[in-house]
């Protein structure tokens, strides 16, 4: 396999935004190319690979070409992938899986979505529509009403509390203080967070990421390439991917996403690392409890510990081993849902190279992006690290 | 006669000549039907109650075009017989099994004062045109499409709860194994809850948008069945006083939502 390598990353600002979804993307791949050291014009890659749920159906076929077309990569081979919010998780996999294997030496991976600019009703129906529609939905279910039944359960079998999804949600609120592309910077108390509306008992505003309008792209070449692109490359050194039952109640457990464990393991074993190596882990906080959920099956602390993990703060910024959503997670950074995986890479790059600034997590050498879709039913897990091996 | 036993969310009375029941909801002195009830699944509720006393066969049903499919597939036990030897008696807001030469005097039925549940009248009043809009030809459904071919498609598993061998539920194109879906029995119409909660009305799905805010959100559970496989629904006719984990529920026929004009049922779940 040909090593794959990171070589450039940018990204819109996250949040409610004043532009279309066609010149967001554009945004994010002149953001991109701009970071790259050495010349390389967007025409020049070879294939394209584009993470969208093309939310709101404006432009639901051929949404890859169309966006290609308006970031300067007319022509080039695109394709629109969608796995829900995991979609460019899912993107990331098969730009790198192009260039190991061979078939290119240069793509483009990324991911947009516009949100904001539904009615509410046409909103709910786009955010439903990832679920199990069928059966789920009919029962009254959304995101948030299936990670309160997972939260619920977690409480009941481990022992975790409301309070333990507190301290995630203000962690990574404080964490975007100091990212300036974060939808939602500002300093939440546990008392305001521990106080919000309910949304989905026993979860609350406070537990749920906004929904937000971005763009985000990186450039992936192989080896050789990538050393005449930049000096300081960010290696891809483990993909690992997963799928389940798409529907909550068909799965042994409520309390662990068995796509996450398989994926993790996947791109563990191909890094050669295990989690406790890892210096930073961007992971899907869609909701709080997501996040308890993932530092489980990450291996970043053991089953039912989540909560207490949580609540000693080991995920903080520069405090514990990892630092947990350093960006501030989807919680606070947001959630453009086809985006948010390239986003998470995005943030990895610049991590890795030094490049965070108030945000820099010390000495970081392995980082790690999580990305799940809908409540699990797929993920994707990317090991990256600062050297080649 | 007096209603004064409560079962399965409606009041209901066994005699020796058959079952009665009726709606426990009530505007002052007014019985009503509850939130997701009509006059076809108080005619199931009446059955499910005679089944549950050991009762099955023959049974004379008048049922509209619309209705039969839905009553046929939630009580796959039934024969429907114009002839049969027991007749099912609807009334206001509530429905009868009964020997088919009994007697029956629908204006005698009262249900007991302790086993009615009030119901302010503008929330009474709010729901039912609120289910007037969502039925009416020029509403268009801002839920998912869930077209009629796979409603009616999966209205043995939605009704009747038949699962595949495993057993597997909802039913899929394969068994586990990729071979061909082997046939399974019915699941029991008791389950034990897994985790529960409730949602703001902002926070349900497109399709109860209309109705939800009139209830105040809605209530879903996630359940285990005996052997094996779990299932998600909505909580009955409103909310639970109180629910926890391991709490024992029960399985009704309700009004789900409407699309292209066409009422949509399915189970719900009551505690027992």
């Amino acid at each position: 396999m040909v090593d794959v390598a990171m070589v450039g990353a940018g990204q819109t600002p996250y949040g409610t935004h004043p532009a279309a979804m066609k010149d967001m993307w554009a945004e994010a791949v002149r953001d991109c190319f701009a970071s790259i050291d050495g010349d390389l014009a967007p025409s020049s890659v070879e294939e394209v690979f584009l993470g969208s749920t093309a939310f709101g159906g404006g432009q639901l076929g051929n949404t890859a070409a169309y966006l290609a077309e308006h970031a300067g990569m007319a022509g080039v081979p695109a394709r629109r992938i969608e796995n829900a919010c995991a979609s460019s998780g899912f993107a990331l996999r098969d730009g790198w899986a192009a260039i190991a294997s061979g078939r290119a030496d240069v793509v483009v991976v990324g991911g947009v979505e516009k949100m904001n600019d539904l009615t509410p009703e046409r909103k709910r129906f786009w955010l439903g529509v990832s679920g199990d529609t069928e059966w789920e939905r009919l029962a009254g279910l959304t995101f948030p009403g299936t990670y309160a039944l997972m939260a619920r359960r977690h409480m009941h079998e481990h022992g975790s509390t409301h309070d333990d999804l507190v301290h995630i949600s203000v962690k990574n609120h404080a964490h975007a203080l100091d990212n300036p592309h974060a939808h939602l910077r500002k300093d939440v108390s546990f008392e305001k967070a521990a106080g919000g509306m309910v949304i989905a008992d026993p979860l609350t505003l406070y537990d749920c990421c906004p929904t937000s309008d971005g763009a985000a792209c990186v450039v992936l070449a192989s080896a050789d390439v990538a050393r005449t692109l930049t000096d300081t490359p960010v290696w891809m050194r483990g993909s690992g991917a997963a799928a389940d039952h798409l529907a909550l109640h068909d799965r042994p457990s409520l309390t662990t996403l068995a796509a996450t464990r398989s994926a993790a393991s996947q791109a563990y074993a191909q890094s050669g690392i295990v989690a406790g190596d890892l210096d930073l882990a961007e992971v899907h906080d869609c909701f709080t409890v997501a996040e308890l959920l993932a530092t489980e099956d990450l291996g970043l602390t053991d089953v039912g510990q989540g909560g207490r993990y949580a609540r000693d703060g080991e995920g903080r910024r520069n405090e514990g081993r990892t630092t947990v959503n350093g960006s501030g997670g989807l919680k606070a950074k947001g959630h453009p849902l086809g985006a948010t995986g390239a986003g998470q890479a995005v943030e990895v790059f610049k991590q890795l190279r030094g490049q965070a600034g108030p945000r820099q997590v010390r000495d970081a050498e392995l980082g790690l992006t999580h990305n799940v879709g809908g409540s699990g039913a797929t993920c994707a897990v990317h090991v990256f690290g600062r050297s080649q091996e | 006669m007096n209603l004064a036993e409560t079962e399965a969310g409606v009041a209901v009375h066994h005699g020796s000549n058959g079952v009665v029941v009726a709606s426990r909801f009530h505007v002052n002195d007014t019985r009503v039907h509850a939130p997701d009830a009509d006059a076809l699944t108080t005619v199931i509720d009446a059955l499910e109650a005679w089944h549950r006393r050991g009762h099955d066969g023959d049974v004379s049903v008048d049922l509209t075009e619309e209705e039969r499919p839905i009553l046929t597939a939630s009580l796959p036990w039934l024969t429907l017989n114009e002839q049969g030897p027991h007749v099912v008696h609807r009334f206001d807001h509530g429905a009868a099994v009964m020997e088919r030469s009994a007697s029956f005097d629908a204006a005698a039925v009262v249900v007991d004062t302790d086993a009615r549940i009030p119901v302010d009248e503008a929330t009474h009043a709010a729901m039912q045109e609120a289910w007037a809009v969502e039925l009416s030809g020029q509403n268009v459904s801002q839920g998912a499409y869930v077209s009629d071919q796979v409603h009616l498609l999966g209205l043995e598993a939605r009704l009747g709860m038949q699962a595949q061998a495993g057993p597997m539920w909802p039913p899929r194109g394969s068994n586990a194994d990729g071979s061909l879906p082997s046939e399974g029995h019915a699941l029991s119409l008791t389950a034990r809850v897994m985790s529960w909660t409730r949602l703001i009305a902002a926070g349900c799905p497109s399709e109860f948008s209309i109705r939800a805010p009139v209830l105040g959100g809605l209530t879903s559970l996630i359940v285990a069945f005996d052997h094996g496989p779990s299932g998600v629904f909505l909580y009955a006719d409103g909310h639970p006083s109180e629910v926890a984990i391991d709490d024992a529920v029960g399985l009704v026929v309700r009004r789900v939502y409407a699309q292209d004009g066409t009422l949509r049922y399915g189970r719900k779940a009551l505690r027992l």
